[in-house]
């Protein structure tokens, strides 16, 4: 018949698998191909000369229809059979092939990080197991990032399994080397504003091939207070206030591949992107209020600083006046001064104690004991007041930040008062003792930069 | 209007490179490697899908096994609470029996392939094991039969095991019937045949005697117009000596005269000798013996006592009261006169909102040790009783849904729209600004029947349109929930319109209110829906050998419009070119438009590894050439089951100058 100049070319290989039923083409790269079938959905990247099963998340199933949903990039499987799947931002498999998995690192693709503030869910609140409940994306920005190198897992289980068979074989016949501490490589992610500032530091596990990490559009936090177990060594900083809407850059870095740190040109080890953050849509508020609200919490973050420093150094003390006593015990009956500074000692242990509740409740404290006064909570009332809104603080939530700010002044003048009184004194004394030596005494900085 | 098939020479050629395919193969990508970029599911599970199977461990009857349509084997701990799936990585998702070894119930035995031998029916791969409660499976013969509708576990031989295979339902094969193996699936031995065109639709062990095998034959064919149910293939069987030797079962012996179509066998476990059986015929029928089957009594004869034979052809006999039978059809309806009288369980009922389980059983489950306790599966999931069906839990977990079609808006979040199989048209949502994730509750019911293509409206995503078969189209709105039927009119053409089971429907991608609908015509509506006109002549090949749907279904008339065929069954706008139209049907033609339907020229051709005369369910234009589209061809229900798909590439001028 007259088909007039058109050519039928058909695009089937032997790796696609059950009879065809739905096809699609990328809206941005002509190359890229999705082909559902009877048994599951297929991929090309290069237009149809080769195929892939597209087994992550995605079962045997029936692809009776797809959609892409142009914004975000994504790909909506319409199963026949097991409901619908969402391949969110697919955008990574433009243009990818086997010499871009074999990149050590670069990163594929990031969507914007969309701010929303979370309606509860109507209906039940406690489902209990029985309730179907679908996970939206990790909330922020979704970073898609390839990574290589025998060094990282495999994401495939038996693949894994000779993986590390191959490493231990290559360990053994070693030195032995320190087996307890986990050496798998992470990736180190920084976040960075438009001026170039650090506002996030965390890292993540890598894998072979294409790997996730989403940004939760989080700024560092606070390091923790200190408790009866340290933190450990390399822990990221918990998170702090949300970011506010702009442009943001976030760099990707991952060690060397050892088994390629002789060849010099091992690849990247390091790879960036800009990312946007977008504004929650639908509550007006305006970006000089957020950016207010933005630094509200920060300054507050601050003073958060503060008390962690101030308890620590408490803590510190307390710790080498213990040690101290013990050390003045083993000298006791020498002479009469030793009972004086043991006594000296343990009213100073007094008022450290009195010192550090003016900050916080002691840890281990049974029960739930009247706190309101603390510092630290003074602080996180104001954070509560200030993070419950995008907006610029009220006259009502401003009161609360001035109420943390002077109840932070006063606490700190009255330990500072205290390191240099009464504790400079037993320093002194101990000194002239000549007992052992006792943590400094200087005045801990309000306003550590 | 002109119809010629000419084209109006103007405008720009568009000459295409990046799809010239070279002959040679190269390296796909390495899927392992693409693991990170994880598909979500994201249900819904609110309203299920056809489940085929059920089983349950008798000594822990909180330990449940299922099988789906096309969703595969499912596990439950804690008494269908919680579900796993645990047949996701396997060859094929339609299952047609589940089986546990009940004196080791890690050993599951499951055959592929459902037996529900409906239009949209998918295809399986033989019979599967697991010897490790599921974790792993094996395939174990019968590959080639396409699909097993029951299994029959010797319970005290775990390596004896019984497969009414049923074989191609689109066509002829030699590997159906009933098959038996002895060493637990390493080979199985053909122990029940007569002919290609009859498959084994059951097998069943006699609980007071586990050498005697009831059996039953069905010959059956689907054509993409007609569906034939009997022949002179059917029968039933008696074997006394473990499948060796079989007796036929006959009008002699009390069954229905004449030729006979599917039938279902119950022995029953509380009366040896009590065995209930349904059989399709003429004048189908309820038979039971007394005798153990040698002889038959036809005790009801009903004109619904087998409605939908192809569908639904189940009986239970209760395990304790000899004189309980259950027959699992449209409605599950219970006897408790030994079968002469039937009523039918009042809340399993079609189809006011506020009913409690959907209809349409296939799959039924009796606790053995608790008869009261009982578990249907149905074309819209799994209900659980523990009074004998007078209260029912709605497993409300699990995403088995059926869909036909799928389209997205462009709503902040983006919603998802789309039409099930035998639940309606639904719209919810790919993510919610809400604390709890995407919930059931989050799904609008927009359109009922069975559900095809539903689409938002451009300018409003809170109406819209959406298809159910037999050609009706709603315009639905969420605001005032009207769901106003706009189904074209006949008019000019004055002709029957024949519209396919899943007509096909398209968006204009340029004015708003414009829609395209397919029956035989391609029909355009520029005021959504309120008024149609016809823009193309007939566009299939109008066989009347192929418009027999009218007496479609053999011995028992099953008339539903899945049988409608010279229909179209994609219709796709340029979203480059406006006027530039494509429409596919499903006896393989492929016209183009480049001006609004004004002209159509017929495109269809021949591709390496494609067949003429398949199927077109779907025709993607190219976003980035408007001489490109992508066409997919679907030749399985003329049992090809390659995959066919060819980009269809132009150098004729598209478009106005």
């Amino acid at each position: 018949m007259d088909n007039y100049g058109a050519n039928w070319t058909s695009l089937i290989t032997e790796d696609v698998k059950g009879y065809a039923l739905s096809v699609l083409q990328d809206h941005e790269d002509p190359n890229l191909l999705f082909l559902g079938t009877e048994f599951g959905l297929f991929v090309s990247t290069d237009a149809g000369k080769s195929w892939a099963k597209f087994t992550a998340g995605v079962p045997t199933v029936s692809v009776m229809d797809m959609a892409i949903q142009k914004r975000e990039n994504d790909l909506v499987l319409g199963t026949h059979g097991r409901s619908i799947f969402v391949i969110h931002d697919y955008s990574a498999l433009r243009g990818l092939n086997n010499d871009v998995l074999e990149q050590r690192l670069q990163i594929l693709s990031a969507t914007p990080g969309q701010q929303y503030v979370a309606l509860a869910t109507p209906s039940t609140r406690f489902t209990g197991s029985g309730e179907f409940r679908a996970p939206n994306e990790d909330y922020g920005v979704l970073l898609t990032f390839v990574a290589s190198g025998k060094d990282l897992p495999h994401p495939q289980e038996e693949m894994e399994k000779a993986r590390k068979q191959a490493m231990r074989a290559e360990a053994s016949g070693k030195e032995e080397r320190d087996s307890k501490k986990d050496q798998t490589p992470k990736v180190q992610v920084t976040v960075t504003d438009a001026s170039g500032k650090v506002v996030r530091q965390f890292k993540r596990p890598v894998q072979q091939g294409i790997n996730r990490l989403n940004w939760d559009l989080r700024s560092n936090g606070v390091r923790p207070m200190p408790t009866a177990k340290p933190p450990e060594p390399d822990a990221d900083l918990p998170t702090g206030a949300e970011v506010t809407p702009g442009n943001y850059r976030i760099t990707l870095a991952l060690a060397q591949d050892p088994g390629n740190s002789n060849g010099g040109s091992a690849g990247k080890d390091e790879s960036a992107t800009d990312v946007s953050v977008l504004a929650d849509p639908r509550p007006g508020i305006n970006q000089a209020a957020r950016e207010s609200n933005y630094r509200s919490l920060i300054a507050l973050q601050g003073m958060q600083e503060t008390v962690v420093s101030a308890v620590e150094r408490i803590v510190s003390v307390r710790k080498d006046i213990e040690t101290l006593s013990s050390l003045i015990a083993k000298q006791a009956s020498i002479d009469d001064g030793v009972t004086t500074l043991q006594d000296k000692a343990a009213d100073l242990q007094d008022q450290l104690k009195e010192l550090e509740l003016l900050f916080r409740v002691l840890p281990e404290t049974t029960g739930h004991v009247y706190d309101d006064d603390k510092v630290s909570s003074r602080i996180s009332s104001a954070q509560y007041y200030i993070g419950s809104s995008l907006d610029a603080a009220t006259p009502a939530s401003a009161a609360f930040v001035e109420l943390a700010q002077s109840e932070l002044d006063s606490a700190v003048a009255e330990l500072n008062a205290f390191l240099s009184g009464p504790l400079q004194q037993f320093r002194t004394a101990v000194s002239a003792a000549s007992i052992g030596l006792l943590t400094e005494t200087a005045a801990i900085n309000r306003n550590p930069k | 209007m002109s119809f010629a098939n000419t084209i109006r020479m103007t405008c720009r050629p568009i000459m295409l490179t990046f799809l010239l395919v070279s002959g040679s193969a190269q390296a796909g990508l390495d899927a392992e490697l693409l693991q990170g970029l994880k598909a979500r599911s994201i249900g819904p599970a609110a309203v299920s899908g056809r489940i085929t199977s059920i089983d349950v461990v008798r000594s822990n009857s909180k330990h449940m096994v299922i099988g789906a349509a096309t969703g595969g084997v499912w596990i439950s701990p804690n008494g269908g609470l919680t579900w796993t799936p645990v047949f996701d990585d396997q060859p094929v998702a339609s299952i047609g029996a589940v089986a546990i070894n009940q004196q080791n119930p890690d050993i599951i035995w499951v055959g592929t392939g459902e037996g529900n031998v409906r239009n949209s029916t998918s295809i399986g791969a033989g019979m599967f094991k697991s010897v490790d409660g599921g974790r792993s499976w094996q395939q174990v013969g019968l590959a080639a039969s396409e699909r097993i509708n029951r299994i029959a576990l010797h319970p005290n031989n775990p390596n004896v095991a019984y497969a009414a295979a049923m074989g191609n339902l689109w066509g002829e094969n030699t590997e159906r019937g009933i098959y038996k193996t002895s060493n637990g699936g390493a080979s199985w031995e053909r122990i029940l045949y007569t002919d290609e065109k009859t498959g084994g639709t059951d097998v069943k062990l006699d609980p007071f005697n586990l050498e005697k095998v009831y059996a039953s034959l069905w010959q059956f064919r689907r054509w993409p117009y007609f569906f034939k149910s009997g022949g002179p293939g059917s029968g039933m069987y008696i074997s006394w000596n473990g499948g060796k030797d079989w007796t036929r079962k006959t009008e002699d012996d009390g069954l229905p005269a004449g030729e006979l179509g599917r039938i279902t066998v119950a022995p029953s476990a509380a009366e040896a000798g009590r065995v209930y059986a349904l059989v399709e015929a003429e004048k189908s029928a309820l038979v039971r013996s007394e005798d153990g089957g040698v002889s038959w009594t036809r005790v009801n004869e009903s004109y619904d006592i087998m409605s939908r034979p192809f569908y639904y052809t189940e009986i239970a006999a209760d395990p304790e009261n000899a004189d309980r039978v259950y027959n699992i059809f449209e409605n599950l309806a219970v006897s408790i006169d030994g079968g002469k009288s039937f009523e039918n369980n009042p809340v399993v009922v079609c189809c006011a909102a506020g009913n409690f389980i959907h209809i349409d059983n296939h799959a039924f489950w009796i606790n053995p040790d608790d008869p009261k306790h009982l578990v249907i599966g149905n074309d819209g999931g799994i209900g659980i009783s523990h009074d004998r069906g007078a209260t029912w839990r709605f497993v409300r977990n699990l995403p088995l849904s059926q869909f036909y079609h799928i389209a997205v808006d462009n709503d902040l979040p983006y919603n998802i729209y789309g039409g099930l199989q035998d639940n309606g048209s639904w719209r919810g949502p790919a993510e919610v600004w809400e604390t709890g994730g995407i919930r059931n509750l989050h799904w609008y019911d927009i359109g009922f029947g069975d559900g095809f293509d539903a689409l938002p409206d451009p300018e409003n995503s809170r109406q819209g349109y959406a298809m159910s078969q037999g050609g009706n189209l709603t315009r639905w709105n969420l605001d005032t929930g009207e769901q106003r039927l706009i189904r074209p009119d006949p008019q000019p053409v004055n002709a029957d319109l024949r519209f396919n089971w899943n007509a096909g429907l398209a968006q204009d991608p340029f004015d708003a209110a414009t829609i395209y609908y397919g029956s035989q015509f391609l029909h355009k509506s520029t005021d959504r829906g309120n008024s149609w006109t016809v823009i193309s002549p007939d566009l299939t090949s109008n066989n009347p050998e192929f418009q027999t749907f009218r007496n479609s279904g053999g011995l028992t008339l099953d008339v539903t419009a899945a049988e409608n065929y010279t229909t179209i069954v994609a219709v796709a706008t340029s979203p480059l070119e406006q006027g530039l139209l494509w429409v596919g049907t499903d006896d393989g033609r492929v016209h183009v438009s480049l001006d609004g339907g004004e002209n159509w020229n017929r495109i269809d051709g021949k591709a390496k590894g494609v067949n003429s005369g398949a199927w077109v369910p779907m025709i993607a234009p190219s976003p980035h050439e408007a001489g490109t589209a992508f066409v997919v061809l679907d030749d399985h229900r003329r049992s090809d089951m390659r995959p066919m798909f060819i980009a269809w590439t132009t150098t004729a001028p598209i478009g106005p100058a």
